[in-house]
């Protein structure tokens, strides 16, 4: 995982606490861990999927990747280059390669531009089209690409479905041409039927323009049909990355066992006997020592406890963050 | 718009002021004298067909003074608002985007600016620059620009984490960009509604001044003076305190409703 | 077993200034008691609205406009407003997506199903502590005391969906109304409360009628599945048969839509439904779903369906059903 890896993005040992809103008097200052010293990488051409529950940093990791907000510690690369040193134009210019589609359609667009200075903008900015007529011509074709009528140019957001609205985002984050799309649970908000429309346009869009993608979701049904590699998350830590045939298959580490037993599965005759993790996840400001699934984990012994088990591989590539393995 | 018409209290506070607007733009048309000539044969006369609203102690027409003064009022309102929603909305605006030290410095500034009684200090500094129209405007813009700033600050600091800024940022867009065609459009609403009670409070401070002498001065008329020409005669001509007295309430309450109305409108659990 | 409830074409519709929205528009469906019936459907399917219709509490704009509810032999939209408040909470509960809004966030949670406790038992305060402090074992709530003094914000999403359970439980209900109740929840604890639901259910002998947009939770607790489109009821079958034989276009359409996690069958497309839902204001004239439906005849763009028997126990409302 070092530079001579040809990953197009290199995540290194991230980390970014926010501090808890404290008084002025209050000396301490608790701090949420959200993402805890991640690192991975994503080869050119994949799909990295992302699972975990609500707070466990996944979406702050999304945020960190194109630098919405920084981190306080780590390395992010993209196409070998260091992508936290930028600055001023630089900045701009790497940025144009990463692009984010967010979960909700609704507050990802601005209700007073219409879809077609939505998708226009970013053109705009960084002047890609010589002219207004052909900044026209490429918002079209961008409308083609993702399934637009034409004639949604000169509409707001709030005339189209929730699922156009996730076109027209989808659109906007096409619109430089990147090479890698962070997609933050872009379909978690829509019904089922759509999702399944929006899923086919991420697949297509994949092959058909080389992309690559980190698709974020909170559903390993989603996520087990669209990626290539899939990387969970506990507690603002990577506690298991391994291709999805093989984490589908066998998981191993017990809170993606736990995560997968939780899934309903839509087939009646395969009604199974579920084993189910107890208790919550704990707060993220005062994580728990050691391992930070320890507390609910059914196998969770001495060393558990006390030290953090190391990200480390196990057979075929795959690594696991647990001391059973 | 359509909208603002259909709310009832809106539609009341808007015909107030569009009443008055016109009042002030037609005054030459509509004033019956010259609301400076003194007419020493007409003293303290009782609203009659002749002088609608009467005649002050040197016999001018309260009427045509009131028409002339609805200028002086709309005008320092307007320009002085106008200042401090600029002052306003670039503080506010710088404030809630960066945040952190800017964020802080600002807004213990306003603090700062709150805890003096502005009134007073109004006061003491046209005493020290002597008041004229133009002195007044400037000083009640530059004290009463901290709500406003407050206001613009408190929108910017929730629309600054919104996913639409998020992504024209992710878009390489910079900061000019994301504040006035992402933040700004969707702050405008409360503004206005700043704006309008803005407007109602500076024209019941600039009577206020007025009335204490340090106002418009005498003889352009102003609401305020004539109200403190009013005050010596009061036991006897009731007509020049009850009229500019009058006007004064109206008009703050004009703006009050309309920007109950606008806030009525901007207020997304209202709608349906 | 005897039917507990019976809905004979409920029809609820808002009326609006823009036009009157057909939420519910002649939904006809009996569950029978000890069961589970999964009420299934996308956004504006009218799910929820057959819930509170059957719990009166519809709110304006919307009104029932036709349609009959029986429940335990008697109509319910024939009930006076005091007759309904003894069977509201007492032998029909509901829960709702978010506790959160559903609990007042200013009172204790323990003081709030203490106060549903006393509404339902004859008790003390004292006897209604004890049995609120049993209900939150019941719910599997840990350190109930503890629990019974906590504000609702200091608590969990799945804590607090417990007490909305706990609430629900304070008057043993006969049916339960459960409107997606763990869809705001986490996959884990999703399991969980569905868990807790289902041995609820078997100990208690409560019927449920089960509403949510996910399919998957239905294949594994639902004993029948109604599946809504548009307002209306287009397929009512037991779950096996529902998952194996599904009739209606818009059914398979929206189980072949979830991704199958076992599969691997990685470059396959998705096989997604075209199109959106129709306007309810502005409905087809014919069957809602012929603008979407794979299978759609010259016919259906005139005719809607009426449910027909597919098999004994399985309806569908469609001219050319699937698996016949």
């Amino acid at each position: 995982m070092e530079h001579s890896s040809n990953n197009l993005l290199d995540v290194l040992n991230l980390k970014k606490y926010f501090p808890v809103q404290t008084t002025f008097f209050s000396g301490s200052r608790d701090l949420v861990h959200a993402v805890d010293g991640v690192s991975f990488g994503i080869q050119p051409g994949e799909t990295l999927g992302l699972v975990g529950e609500s707070g466990c940093g996944k979406s702050t990791l999304a945020r960190l990747i194109l630098r919405l907000i920084e981190p306080d510690s780590g390395e992010i690369r993209f196409a070998r280059e260091d992508f936290l040193g930028k600055r001023g134009e630089e900045l701009r210019r790497l940025r144009r390669k990463i692009q984010i589609v967010f979960q909700d359609p609704q507050s990802s667009l601005n209700p007073r531009m219409k879809a077609g200075e939505i998708i226009g903008e970013p053109i705009k900015i960084h002047s890609l089209a010589p002219s207004r007529a052909a900044r026209k011509e490429m918002v079209l074709d961008l409308f083609r690409q993702v399934g637009l009528p034409p004639d949604s140019y000169s509409r707001y957001p709030h005339e189209f479905s929730g699922g156009q609205r996730q076109r027209i985002g989808i659109a906007r984050a096409l619109a430089l041409n990147p090479e890698l799309i962070v997609a933050d649970e872009p379909v978690s908000s829509l019904d089922v039927s759509i999702q399944a429309q929006i899923l086919n346009l991420f697949s297509d869009l994949k092959t058909r323009k080389n992309l690559t993608y980190l698709f974020i979701s909170h559903d390993l049904r989603v996520l087990s049909w669209i990626s290539d590699r899939i990387a969970v998350m506990y507690l603002g830590e990577i506690v298991e990355i391994a291709s999805t045939p093989e984490l589908v298959k066998k998981p191993l580490h017990p809170y993606t066992q736990a995560l997968f037993a939780a899934v309903p599965i839509p087939d009646p005759s395969t009604r199974r006997e579920k084993i189910l993790v107890p208790g919550e996840p704990p707060s993220p400001i005062r994580p728990p020592s050691g391992c930070r699934f320890h507390p609910r984990c059914p196998y969770a012994f001495a060393p558990c406890k006390s030290t953090p088990p190391p990200l480390k591989p196990v057979e075929n590539n795959r690594l696991v963050a647990c001391y059973l393995y | 718009m359509r909208k603002l018409l259909q709310n009832p209290q809106a539609l009341a506070g808007g015909i107030i002021i569009l009443f008055l607007a016109l009042v002030a733009l037609l005054a030459p048309y509509l004033s019956t004298h010259d609301p400076g000539e003194p007419n020493l044969w007409a003293i303290l006369l009782p609203p009659s067909s002749g002088h609608l609203l009467g005649t002050d102690d040197l016999g001018r027409d309260v009427f045509s003074r009131m028409v002339y003064g609805s200028r002086i009022s709309l005008l320092v309102g307007l320009i002085a608002v106008g200042i401090a929603s600029v002052i306003g909305i670039i503080l506010g605006s710088i404030s809630g985007f960066y945040g952190k030290y800017t964020d802080s410095i600002i807004m213990r500034f306003v603090d700062i600016m709150l805890c003096i009684p502005t009134f007073f200090l109004i006061l003491a500094v046209i005493a020290l620059i002597g008041p004229s129209i133009f002195n007044i405007m400037v000083v009640i813009g530059v004290t009463s620009w901290m709500g406003v700033t407050r206001l613009v600050r408190a929108e910017f600091l929730s629309l600054r984490e919104r996913e639409f800024v998020l992504a024209a940022r992710a878009a390489g867009a910079k900061n000019h960009r994301l504040i006035i065609r992402h933040i700004l459009p969707h702050a405008l609403n409360p503004i206005m509604v700043a704006f309008t009670l803005g407007l109602g409070g500076a024209i019941f401070i600039e009577s206020a001044l007025s009335f204490l002498g340090i106002g418009v001065q005498p003889p352009t008329p102003s609401w305020g003076n004539i109200l403190t020409e009013g005050k010596d005669n009061i036991d006897i001509a009731w007509w020049l305190s009850v009229f500019p007295g009058l006007a004064i309430l109206i008009t703050v309450l004009g703006f009050y409703l309309l920007a109950e109305g606008i806030r009525e409108l901007s207020n997304p659990r209202l709608k349906k | 077993m005897p039917v507990l409830l019976e809905v004979d074409n409920l029809q609820t519709h808002f009326f609006t200034p823009e036009g009157v929205i057909r939420a519910v528009d002649g939904i006809s469906f009996d569950l029978s008691a000890g069961e589970t019936l999964g009420l299934v459907g996308e956004s504006g399917s009218g799910k929820t609205v057959t819930a509170l219709s059957i719990l009166r509490l519809v709110p304006p704009p919307g009104r029932i406009v036709e349609g009959k509810i029986e429940f335990a032999g008697q109509d319910l939209l024939k009930l006076t407003p005091s007759e309904l408040r003894k069977i509201r909470g007492n032998r029909i509960a509901m829960v709702f997506q978010e506790p959160m809004s559903a609990l007042n966030p200013v009172l204790t949670v323990g003081s709030q199903v203490l106060e549903s406790v006393r509404l339902h038992q004859k008790v003390s305060r004292w006897e209604g502590r004890d049995k609120t402090v049993e209900l939150f074992k019941l719910v599997g709530i840990p350190s109930p005391e503890i629990r019974f003094k906590a504000y609702p914000h200091q608590l969990s999403g799945g804590m607090r969906q417990r007490v909305m359970l706990a609430m629900a439980l304070a008057g043993k209900p006969d049916l339960l109304l459960a409107d997606e109740p763990t869809t705001a929840l986490d996959v884990t604890i999703q399991a969980q409360v569905l868990d807790l639901l289902d041995k609820l259910k078997k100990n208690l002998g409560m019927s449920v009628l089960f509403i949510t947009h996910d399919l998957g939770i239905i294949a594994e607790h639902a004993d029948r599945v109604a599946i809504c489109y548009a307002g209306k009821i287009v397929e009512l079958a037991p779950v096996r048969e529902l998952f194996a034989r599904p009739a209606h276009p818009y059914s398979q359409g929206l189980i072949n839509s979830i991704p199958k996690m076992f599969s691997g069958g990685k470059d396959l497309k998705l096989s997604a439904l075209p199109g959106t839902v129709p306007d309810l204001k502005n409905l087809p004239p014919g069957c809602r779903f012929e603008p979407r439906c794979p299978r759609a005849l010259p016919l259906c763009r005139k005719y809607d369906s009426e449910q027909k028997t597919i098999r004994p126990g399985h309806l569908a409302a469609c001219i050319n059903p699937l698996n016949q």
